[in-house]
């Protein structure tokens, strides 16, 4: 029999106050900037997770002295219907470029709108550079490989939250 | 509003931000725009248009950007005297109060929070045209 993955309840990180943030950061970005409604479901603890989307954006999670990685995955045709609705024109399904910089900079948002949120309430959490690449091209992470997913529709289509807590 | 041919410039990493941006001051009439994609570029940009003889008039510059902060750059022009008075504004999505303080103590002149929409955008470079025009006016008078 093996052992059900698990996170270290005591890390900072894994913490209501965190997860609330970082999706009402989605939800507040994605209608503001897209007019797209995003819908939360139960989040979960996995071990050894691979997203099964296409793209990625990861930032780094740091609170001196704990550090962790928040990655935003998305389905491409979901990044770009996005992206679409921010720039009020079509994007090709080709320009890989483009949908990467798209969801590169509302990832930085999501991040945003959640770090100043969490920062009042005590974390002190830094900015960070959002990283977008082809989730196949994501690196390894370090630690013992547990995460905490929570995912969320766009539409019909799936897209997941990924917390890496080191 | 500012004379349609006022020159902007607008500097962010991402090009996705410089389209949503430039899209809004083409609805507003403005179409005389150049880009940056960090603060080094702006400030390289900033210069070159002044040497040009067509200087930047109006910047409206991301915070967290590789090689130059938009903070760095705002500062690095109230310290020029050639560009002390050029309208700078902050699209950013740190809003902190500390870091709000930290863009008012800096000179900026408006400052707006992502995520945004095009109106709040709008409302904003509207507000920076009425504080220019009252600075003037104020000069006039003095």
């Amino acid at each position: 029999m093996s052992a059900a993955p698990k996170l270290d309840p005591q890390h900072p990180f894994l913490n209501s106050s965190v997860i609330l943030n970082i999706s009402n950061g989605v939800t507040e970005t994605l209608q503001t900037m897209a007019q797209t409604e995003a819908h939360f479901e139960k989040p979960y603890v996995a071990k050894d997770w691979k997203t099964p989307t296409e793209i990625t954006v990861f930032l780094e999670l740091k609170s001196d002295p704990y550090q962790g990685q928040v990655r935003f995955h998305f389905d491409k045709s979901v990044a770009r219907g996005i992206l679409e609705k921010m720039l009020g024109s079509n994007v090709s399904d080709n320009d890989l470029a483009e949908i990467l910089d798209g969801v590169g900079e509302i990832s930085n948002i999501f991040f945003g709108v959640a770090k100043t949120k969490l920062n009042l309430i005590g974390f002190k959490l830094e900015m960070s550079v959002p990283h977008p690449v082809k989730s196949v091209d994501l690196p390894e992470t370090i630690g013992n490989k547990t995460c905490l997913v929570i995912p969320f529709k766009v539409g019909p289509t799936s897209c997941f939250i990924e917390m890496i807590l080191y | 509003m500012f004379n349609p041919n006022t020159k902007f410039l607008v500097a962010d990493d991402f090009s996705t931000m410089r389209k949503i941006v430039k899209k809004v001051l083409d609805e507003l009439g403005y179409k005389n725009v150049v880009e940056a994609v960090d603060g080094k570029n702006a400030l390289e940009v900033i210069n070159e248009s002044l040497k040009s003889g067509q200087p930047i008039e109006f910047v409206i510059s991301d915070w967290n950007m590789p090689n130059m902060q938009g903070i760095d750059l705002l500062r690095a022009c109230k310290a020029d005297p050639n560009f002390k008075s050029l309208p700078f504004m902050l699209v950013t999505a740190e809003s902190e109060q500390a870091q709000i303080l930290e863009a008012a103590k800096a000179g900026v002149s408006e400052y707006v929070i992502k995520p945004f929409n095009a109106a709040t955008l709008k409302a904003k470079i509207e507000r920076v045209y009425a504080k220019v025009q009252a600075q003037q006016q104020q000069k006039k008078a003095a």
